[in-house]
């Protein structure tokens, strides 16, 4: 022990211990309510998301951070304003698991049909159908779109890149920073 | 207490917290600046309905195509400030239908990235994009309306949209026939 650097654990009584455990999953817990009520005061699955491509530059970088809104269904409800055209939206397509971030350049609406939308990155020349599922020409707002983009902070988001690129960050992160909380002393 | 690690933990929070801190203010000083776009012209010149073959590379769907010119003056320089990224300024058609009634297109946008080139005056300008309706088909749509919108990106903070300048509307003719059979087939 002494040799890691961790003789301090030695000196901890078992209640000290079990309180500094408890601290951290206190922390742990606090950051995921945190992330879960943003997601329901927007109603996304994912409120913020990070910028994983170039295809919306010069707008918006790899690495930036957006955070979305989703309340913008237009279902029924008139009060509420609807997804327009030029809103930038996160989607999933079905079958890849990677957010694409792009602008809405088409709607079509009707009363018993759900809002359609045709999306393009602002430095791609062709539209998305290409992206979309086979034989899908549009997206569906509701089922596939996980938000619209209403703020930017840039650059922010670059460590998920680095820590989803090598993995080996991200164990070695989350290993030191358990450790800090559980050593640290008041 | 005092150890490197401490001081590093240390100025790391406190040079996060000022960052938070002038990000947010930065993103606050946007509401300074009021938007004041004027656009002078905007009219759809020369609509016409061709036939021609979808551009996914699995299908041989053949669908009626929208295109058109129009005019276009606007001064989008009051948009920018220190905290303006860039200019994303785009024109849509808004047109009606049956089973879809809202229909809305973009058929020309330019990213502005600086005040220099913020004052759009465009004559007789043709449509980068082409319009497919999500039926195939335009037959018998009256009111095809244009409108010129805009949207700032900051540096950092709340993206804002502005709309201005529906045209009269316009109707959408009939296909045109010749020169575009080879196309259609």
């Amino acid at each position: 022990m002494d040799a890691l650097g961790l003789s301090e654990l030695r000196h901890l009584k078992p209640r000290q211990l079990l309180s500094q455990v408890l601290n951290f999953a206190l922390i742990l817990s606090t950051a995921f309510m945190l992330w879960k009520g943003l997601s329901v005061a927007t109603d996304s699955p994912s409120p913020i998301v990070v910028v994983l491509s170039g295809s919306m530059e010069p707008a918006f970088q790899r690495g930036d951070l957006l955070f979305l809104w989703n309340r913008n269904l237009e279902l029924d409800n008139p009060s509420t304003p609807g997804t327009q055209v030029g809103e930038i939206v996160v989607y999933n397509v079905a079958g890849k698991n990677i957010p694409i971030v792009h602008r809405v350049v088409r709607k079509h609406q009707g009363p018993k049909t759900p809002l359609h939308l045709l999306t393009k990155g602002d430095n791609n020349h062709a539209d998305d159908t290409e992206l979309y599922a086979r034989g899908r020409w549009y997206l569906d707002r509701e089922k596939e779109v996980i938000g619209s983009v209403v703020g930017y902070v840039p650059f922010v988001g670059y460590v998920t890149i680095m820590l989803s690129e090598h993995p080996w960050m991200k164990t070695a992160l989350l290993g030191i920073m358990g450790l800090l909380v559980i050593v640290q002393r008041e | 207490m005092h150890s490197t690690l401490v001081r590093i933990q240390n100025v790391f929070g406190f040079f996060t917290t000022v960052a938070f801190f002038v990000a947010g203010l930065v993103a606050l000083s946007s509401l300074l600046y009021p938007a004041n776009v004027s656009v002078d012209v905007i009219k759809a010149n020369g609509v016409k309905i061709v036939k021609g073959r979808a551009h996914q590379y699995y299908t041989s769907k053949v669908q009626e195509y929208a295109v058109l010119n129009f005019d276009l003056e606007a001064d989008l320089s009051s948009l920018f400030n220190w905290n303006t990224k860039q200019v994303f300024a785009y024109v849509s058609a808004t047109y009606p239908g049956s089973k879809y009634a809202n229909n809305e297109a973009v058929i020309w946008d330019a990213i502005l990235p600086s005040r220099s080139a913020s004052k759009l005056i465009l004559k007789n300008e043709r449509a980068k994009y082409s319009i497919n309706d999500i039926t195939g088909k335009f037959a018998g749509r009256d009111n095809v309306t244009l409108s010129f919108h805009w949207n700032v990106q900051p540096h950092v903070g709340r993206l804002t949209w502005g709309v201005v300048g529906l045209t009269e509307g316009v109707k959408f003719p009939e296909v045109e026939r010749a020169g575009k059979k080879a196309a259609a087939k």
